[in-house]
């Protein structure tokens, strides 16, 4: 596995899918009225933007270096295919670039992904510009910064952290759509396809 | 195995395996667990420093779950090495499936409902960076994340093979896709997507299918593995329609299963989550062939001979079930019958011509041998009758882990049905007593020796072994200790010449056995001499059943040397506890098939038994193994 590739799971599987939509879920299971959670809730809500705008550098920063990092042109950067003598390179790395041309598509797939990455941004501030309101229509005073959601804007404020969980979920998909395996899983596939 | 509502909420219980939320973080809360918790709607009960900080609460849990990291260390600092740890993952599995347990050295034990198994475990040193993202998380080594080399599988076979009847559920945020064909390889129940909003009704309707369930409605008591096993089966069986056959020794609770079943089975339900459709209980061994007609289909009103109309109990159980007890004791005239409507879901009024559809499913209960053809019941109808499944109920001497439940359970009920009761404990001492005893009654045995005891002693606070009326004329049963010397007396008397035989001896019998050779250069000496190896090794087989029959015999006041009972007698022989009796009926004629000729006493008994019991089976089997006629 390359580095790029090791860090872009470590992204989708622990900071996207159990870190970050797991917190959302923690959030809608709260409004849902399931949990007894506020401390939680606060935090969540006042913390919202800053930490997607966190995981969204790492997230481009990824996206910047995809193209490059994914398919035949990594592979042979590393081992075991770095061993090769450049006869056998050359003819395999056609091959392997021809076969995986036909299959994949990384610049469309990550074009798609800044489209999504886009998409949860606006779901974060929509949340946050909810939720804002919701306090400052309850608390209209100093009491402003005290989140009571379960009393005010508790249907908006959940519908949209539910439509924040899907929109994560759906750029979870496109990252994980953006992993190239290794060679033998990418052949695998490709068989397995042609069989189908 | 009846009582009321039980006070505290019974819920299942997880063991989580999972490296990000298993884990301990420096003393405060695991922010991840707590996120899960909260999707799931888990109640923490790992009663590590993550679970006693965690701020949120759970309104209604579904399941309380222990987390285990499935590595070591459990809590690391930047700098400390994370390795996953086999062995220890599996010693904290066995702490919640401990086949044989004495509850009164672990008063919180409770069997493991699920396992919910993560499927990659990072592993290496904890890093500035990698703490900073998660604390106490290492950076990983590729091979962690390779689906060929997941712990998660590695775990999940270690788990099949120890435990095979502990499901193990996988939850992770791998997409199911790259990861079926691998879990479902070695053995997982089933798939749940971590990130899946739909979690919590996911697990509950995994933990319908395939969990470790005691009954919420408290109707039937215990949470011994036998009894959930049983419980299990009949909320697979609950989802389909087809026929379902109840097989228990009497006085079992097959009647509270089969209720159980239709509790669990789907459709329209009342508030209390009762099912709306009918549950009818019909005596098979009541109805004459004439009676049954009319009482099972109903009748066709007739003006002329003024004959009434009068619903059958097929139309009163239509859409749910009906229960048929003691179905081996039905007439064969019945049996005829009843053919029709299980073959084709039809029926006809007495009198009437138009032909109806029945949408009824039988539940069926026996404590017979109905496979037996002596038994003398049809087959064809028998086949229909099991058709979408059998299910064992325990007897109560292999579930006595659930007799304080059931003693307790039995003596309130007693106590509010005797006004002049006072509320009463049992000591340990009696509790040890009851112990000790066969039950061949079984449940309903319990309940009578429980309700006599409070009724002729209404007026104590403490259930003493004095109180204690076991069998009807005899106050002193015989006890396990008891048989055992005995059995060790008869093996002596009968085999004067034989070694008494330990677990070491027996390791070294076994040892000798495999290590021993025949040298080809020593052909004379050996040679020509099957016949008489077969028959060494057919006598110690025979030796081997014996002291088994004679452990597991049936002490009574008319049978006061015992009586033979040759299933029990297999399961303990095999240490499987779920063999059915016509299994162990095959087997006893397969080890003993060779001295059939020299056979005496229990092992000539044995035989006999194992012969009525399935007196062509073996045969017709071994025909159909090697191809003759």
């Amino acid at each position: 596995m390359t580095e790029w590739a090791s860090q872009r799971a470590r992204f989708n599987h622990d900071r996207l899918k159990n870190q970050f939509i797991q917190s959302v879920a923690r959030l809608i299971r709260a409004l849902e009225g399931r949990t007894l959670d506020q401390e939680f809730v606060d935090e969540f809500l006042s913390r919202l933007s800053a930490a997607w705008s966190e995981l969204e550098t790492e997230a481009l920063d990824l996206l910047d270096r995809a193209e490059s990092e994914t398919g035949p042109s990594a592979w042979f950067r590393y081992y075991p295919l770095n061993r090769l003598s450049n006869d056998d390179r050359l003819w395999m790395e056609a091959l392997l670039t021809r076969k995986w041309r036909a299959h994949s598509d990384p610049r469309a797939t990550v074009s798609r992904a800044r489209d999504l990455l886009a998409d949860v941004r606006e779901h974060c501030r929509k949340l946050a510009s909810i939720s804002y309101d919701s306090r400052t229509a309850r608390f209209p005073q100093k009491e402003a910064n005290k989140c009571h959601q379960a009393d005010v804007g508790n249907g908006e404020l959940l519908g949209s952290a539910v439509a924040l969980h899907g929109a994560g979920q759906r750029l979870s998909e496109v990252f994980h759509q953006l992993s190239s395996g290794d060679p033998i899983q990418f052949l695998a596939r490709t068989d397995r396809l042609k069989c189908v | 195995m009846r009582n009321g509502p039980r006070p505290i909420k019974w819920l299942p219980r997880l063991l989580v395996i999972d490296d990000l939320f298993g884990r301990s973080v420096g003393g405060g809360p695991n922010s991840d667990r707590e996120n899960l918790c909260a999707h799931f709607l888990w109640k923490d009960a790992t009663g590590d420093s993550a679970a006693c900080e965690s701020r949120q609460e759970i309104m209604e849990p579904t399941a309380e779950v222990i987390f285990f990291r499935g590595q070591s260390p459990i809590e690391a600092r930047v700098g400390d090495a994370i390795e996953n740890d086999l062995e220890g993952t599996l010693v904290v599995v066995r702490t919640g499936w401990a086949p044989t347990r004495d509850k009164n050295q672990i008063p919180d034990f409770k069997l493991w409902s699920l396992v919910v198994l993560d499927l990659c475990f990072y592993t290496g040193r904890v890093t500035e960076t990698s703490n900073r993202q998660s604390p106490g998380m290492p950076a990983g080594r590729p091979e962690d994340d390779d689906w060929r080399s997941y712990f998660g599988l590695t775990l999940l076979d270690a788990i099949h093979r120890e435990f095979p009847e502990l499901p193990v559920m996988i939850l992770s945020g791998k997409p199911r896709d790259e990861v079926s064909l691998e879990f479902s390889k070695h053995g997982a129940v089933g798939f749940i997507p971590r990130d899946d909003l739909r979690g919590p009704e996911l697990l509950q309707e995994a933990l319908q299918l395939h969990g470790l369930l005691t009954d919420p409605s408290g109707e039937i008591v215990g949470e011994s593995l036998p009894l959930l096993l049983a419980l299990r089966d009949a909320r697979r069986a609950a989802l389909h329609r087809e026929n379902v056959l109840i097989r228990g020794e009497r006085g079992s609770g097959k009647e509270l299963v089969a209720r159980y079943m239709h509790r669990n089975s789907s459709g329209e339900s009342h508030a209390d989550g009762a099912p709306l459709s009918p549950f009818v209980i019909v005596n098979s061994a009541i109805f004459s062939r004439e009676l049954f007609a009319s009482e099972f289909f109903g009748i066709e009103p007739r003006t002329a001979t003024g004959v009434d109309s009068k619903t059958g109990l097929i139309e009163v159980a239509q859409g749910g079930d009906l229960f048929l007890d003691e179905v081996a004791d039905m007439p064969d005239e019945v049996q005829a019958a009843i053919l029709r409507i299980l073959q084709e879901r039809q029926f006809s009024r007495v009198g009437g011509r138009q032909s109806r559809q029945a949408n009824v499913r039988f539940i069926s209960a026996t404590n017979a041998a109905i496979e037996d053809a002596q038994a003398g019941f049809r087959a064809d109808v028998l086949d229909r009758l099991r058709l979408g499944g059998i299910i064992v109920v325990p007897p109560l001497r292999q579930r006595l882990e659930d007799l304080p439940l059931l003693v307790e359970s039995f003596i309130r009920e007693a106590e509010r049905q005797n006004r002049r009761a006072r509320c009463r404990q049992i000591t340990p001492e009696a509790l040890d007593y009851l112990r000790q005893h066969d039950w061949p009654g079984n449940i309903r045995e319990l309940r009578s020796v429980l309700f006599d005891a409070v009724n002729r002693f209404p007026d104590v606070e403490y259930l003493v072994r004095g109180h204690l009326r076991l069998q009807e004329g005899v106050n002193e049963p015989v006890l396990f200790h008891e048989r055992q010397s005995a059995a060790r007396q008869e093996r002596v008397d009968d085999t004067a010449s034989s070694k008494d035989c330990d677990a070491g001896t027996l390791n070294a019998l076994l040892s000798a056995m495999e290590g021993f050779d025949f040298q080809a250069d020593a052909i004379g000496e050996w040679a020509g001499r099957l016949a008489d190896v077969q028959r060494a090794c057919s006598r110690l087989f025979a030796r081997y059943l014996k002291a088994c029959l004679i452990a597991t015999k049936h002490r009574s006041p008319k049978a006061p040397g015992g009586q033979v009972q040759v299933h029990p007698a297999v399961k303990l022989l095999t240490g499987e506890i779920d063999i059915t009796a016509s299994k162990a009926a095959d087997m006893i004629k397969r080890l003993l098939g060779p001295l059939q000729g020299d056979l005496q006493g229990d092992l000539y008994d044995a035989y006999e038994t194992a012969l009525r019991l399935r007196p062509k089976s073996l045969s017709a089997a071994s025909r159909k193994g090697s191809g003759k006629p």
